[in-house]
């Protein structure tokens, strides 16, 4: 088994009479993608700035590298990258000082953090808006500039909280892709999110919390396997009645059927050919229906059997 | 890692439009502005030194007067500028106001006509009181000691000599420097500025770069040295290209004490530092908000010191002479009024003292707050 990285035991945090943290705990292993997932203000973020020792906690402990960290835990926070959620870089400075600024908080050898500035700088695709100042830059290079600042140092953990908020899918894409090519490099990386697609995209194993409890936790099969729904079916129908909404409820393998705004929703626990048995019912019944489609559960799935909510709610 | 955070923050604040307009344009506008209005009070000033006026003879002799007027219209700056002419013609320029007085040899003496009363006048007259008591002391001892006349006059000499001008700088006495030194306090003073970006970037509970400061491992002290440090530096090398620019461009005499002038401005720059750290360290407030809290304290002490208001110290010193002890805007004008005013520097040193005193005190006041180690949000 690898070694832990990070081992948060019991950690709770209040804000006055909010519990933002409810005994938490987490251990995330040397080499993995670790995805925190939940909504927001669900504790990710409150979570992750105790890690940094930026946060002060009512209970339990919090290690890193196998040593609990303090603020001035300076040969800790050496190997710690963070990029954090909201942009932080210096307006005055180019994309290229920025990076070596920051780095240069790290890295004191001249050469080396000239060399490590421009791997940065390369990873993330910012080469030919060195000498840009980041008011020039779209809302997706400054995203990736903000990454660059984090993680220049070469870092053996890098934190990485919901770097991908508000940036266009190309730029998002390539943030992704960055992330997991550290992580081939050698990097453990913790990973919040409230974008289950990205956390199942690149995260090996997940925690899901809510209200500062972690509700469920494991690889991304694992979770799925957690609830009853194996498959998803979504059928654009005309004038459904409630009859027939309760015919196919009582269907084989079928344990839960919605309708909504001309939209059946089929929930389906194992079992072969379940499509091809509702399409029978509705065509037998004279319903005419429109466009068809199926879906493996998605971590919302797990999330929304398990807490009755949407992921995004 | 000192002088690489030192070289940055140098940069960055090189590059804000706002901090170098207020830090460093602002003063100089405002001291051209100065030297604008003030330019032509200065030159009355100097003309009304030379006071006009017109001498009557009648066609009788007075040697010891006709005397006293030639030496007082001659040199580089005559106290006098003297016509001489028949009554008619005086009457004539004192009505014109080419002169200021009429100074008639009449029979029972010299005589003084004025047509208004002022401080030009005054001087005519003070002349003419002078004259006479020295006419009637001179004519007393040839009448009851004339042997003694000639030792009288050499002690009359001796005491004028006695009783000489001398100069300690060549710093201009004017009144309106007041003016120049509030201004140079309060560019020092807007070093506040920058002493709350410092404080701010090093509260990770106001902004994110403070969070990313803060999470790094770099010794938050030496991080916080290289701010403070980079900050003064900047202050003082703005402040001392507006002086001089006064200096140098605009003729505004500072006097012959330069290497005093930059101790003051030195320390000017690091209270108002060390001023905009203690107010930036305080609260979650946003920067913009410290800014405003700190640039509305900074012109209330500027304005106690005599920026808007001539005379603003003076009044303090009468009203709450405590108040121009602590305020750094008053003790900056103090320290350079007092290098033209008094021969030793007690008065200067003195107030760089309670300078550098009320500095140390917001500096280890403003750390101990924004060192906080972990916050209870953010």
């Amino acid at each position: 088994m690898s070694q832990p990285v990070v081992v948060i035991e019991n950690l709770v945090k209040r804000y006055k009479e909010v519990l933002a943290l409810d005994h938490l705990n987490l251990r995330i292993n040397e080499g993995e993608i670790f995805g925190l997932l939940g909504p927001n203000g669900s504790g990710k973020t409150t979570a992750i700035n105790c890690v940094l020792a930026l946060l002060s906690f009512d209970k339990g402990s919090v290690k890193v590298f196998g040593e609990e960290i303090q603020p001035d835990s300076y040969e800790i926070k050496k190997n710690i990258g963070v990029v954090l959620q909201n942009v932080a870089v210096f307006e005055e400075l180019t994309v290229f000082e920025n990076i070596d600024y920051f780095c240069g908080l790290y890295v004191r050898d001249k050469r080396l953090r000239k060399q490590y500035v421009s791997e940065a700088i390369e990873f993330v695709g910012l080469n030919e808006y060195t000498k840009f100042y980041p008011k020039k830059l779209s809302g997706g290079l400054l995203r990736r500039l903000n990454i660059a600042c984090g993680i220049a140092h070469k870092p053996k953990l890098i934190i990485l909280d919901e770097p991908t908020v508000a940036v266009d899918p190309q730029s998002r894409n390539r943030i992704l892709e960055g992330i997991q090519n550290l992580n081939a490099q050698g990097a453990t990386i913790i990973y919040t999110s409230h974008y289950m697609e990205e956390v199942e995209q690149i995260c090996g194993r997940i925690a899901i919390i809510d209200k500062g409890r972690k509700i469920a936790e494991g690889t991304n099969e694992e979770l799925k396997k957690m609830i009853k729904a194996d498959e998803k079916i979504h059928i654009d129908v005309v004038g459904l009645s409630e009859g027939q909404l309760a015919d196919i409820r009582k269907l084989s393998h079928v344990y839960q059927a919605d309708y909504t705004e001309n939209r059946l929703t089929i929930y389906c626990n194992g079992g072969k050919h379940n499509l091809v048995r509702i399409l029978g019912y509705l065509q037998e019944n004279e319903v005419s229906f429109g466009r068809v489609y199926t879906e493996l559960p998605t971590l919302n799935d797990v999330f929304l059997e398990i807490t009755g909510k949407e992921l995004r709610d | 890692m000192f002088f690489r955070l030192f070289y940055y923050n140098v940069r960055r604040q090189l590059r804000d439009r706002e901090l170098v307009f207020w830090n460093l344009l602002f003063p100089i506008i405002l001291g051209t502005l100065f030297v604008t209005a003030f330019g032509n009070y200065m030159q009355k000033e100097e003309t009304f030194l030379t006071v006009d006026v017109a001498y009557v003879t009648e066609d009788k002799e007075n040697t010891g007067f006709a005397e006293l007027l030639d030496t007082l219209k001659d040199g580089e700056d005559p106290l006098l500028s003297v016509k001489v002419c028949d009554m008619e013609e005086a009457k004539l320029l004192l009505e014109e106001k080419e002169v200021r007085g009429i100074f008639v040899n009449e029979e029972e003496g010299i005589r003084l006509y004025v047509k208004e009363e002022g401080i030009t006048e005054s001087i005519l007259k003070t002349i003419l009181d002078q004259y006479r008591k020295t006419e009637a002391m001179i004519t007393k001892i040839m009448q009851q000691n004339p042997q003694k006349l000639e030792t009288v006059i050499a002690g009359m000499s001796e005491q004028i000599s006695f009783v000489r001008e001398e100069k300690y700088t060549d710093a201009s006495m004017d009144g309106m420097m007041e003016y120049f030194y509030a201004l140079i306090a309060m560019s020092c003073l807007y070093g506040c500025f920058a002493g709350v970006v410092c404080a701010v970037s090093s509260k990770a509970d106001v902004t994110p770069l403070a969070a990313r400061r803060s999470i790094a491992s770099t010794n938050r002290f030496v991080a916080l040295a290289a701010d403070l440090t980079s900050a003064v530096v900047q202050q003082f090398c703005y402040t001392m290209i507006a002086v001089l620019y006064l200096k140098y461009i605009q003729k505004v005499q500072f006097g012959d004490k330069m290497p005093y002038l930059l101790i003051v401005v030195a320390v000017g720059a690091f209270i108002g530092v060390a001023t905009g750290f203690f107010i930036g360290s305080l609260g979650k407030a946003k920067e913009g908000t410290k800014i405003g809290l700190a640039l509305s304290f900074t012109m209330l002490e500027c304005f106690l010191s005599g920026l808007m208001v001539g005379n603003m110290y003076h009044i303090i010193q009468r009203i709450c002479p405590i108040l121009n002890k602590i305020n750094p805007a008053a003790l900056i004008v103090d320290a350079l009024y007092s290098l033209d005013i008094y021969s030793d520097f007690r008065r200067f040193w003195s107030n760089m003292e309670i300078m550098g005193i009320l500095s140390l005190l917001l500096i280890v006041a403003g750390f101990l707050t924004v060192r906080k180690e972990r916050y209870a949000s953010l």
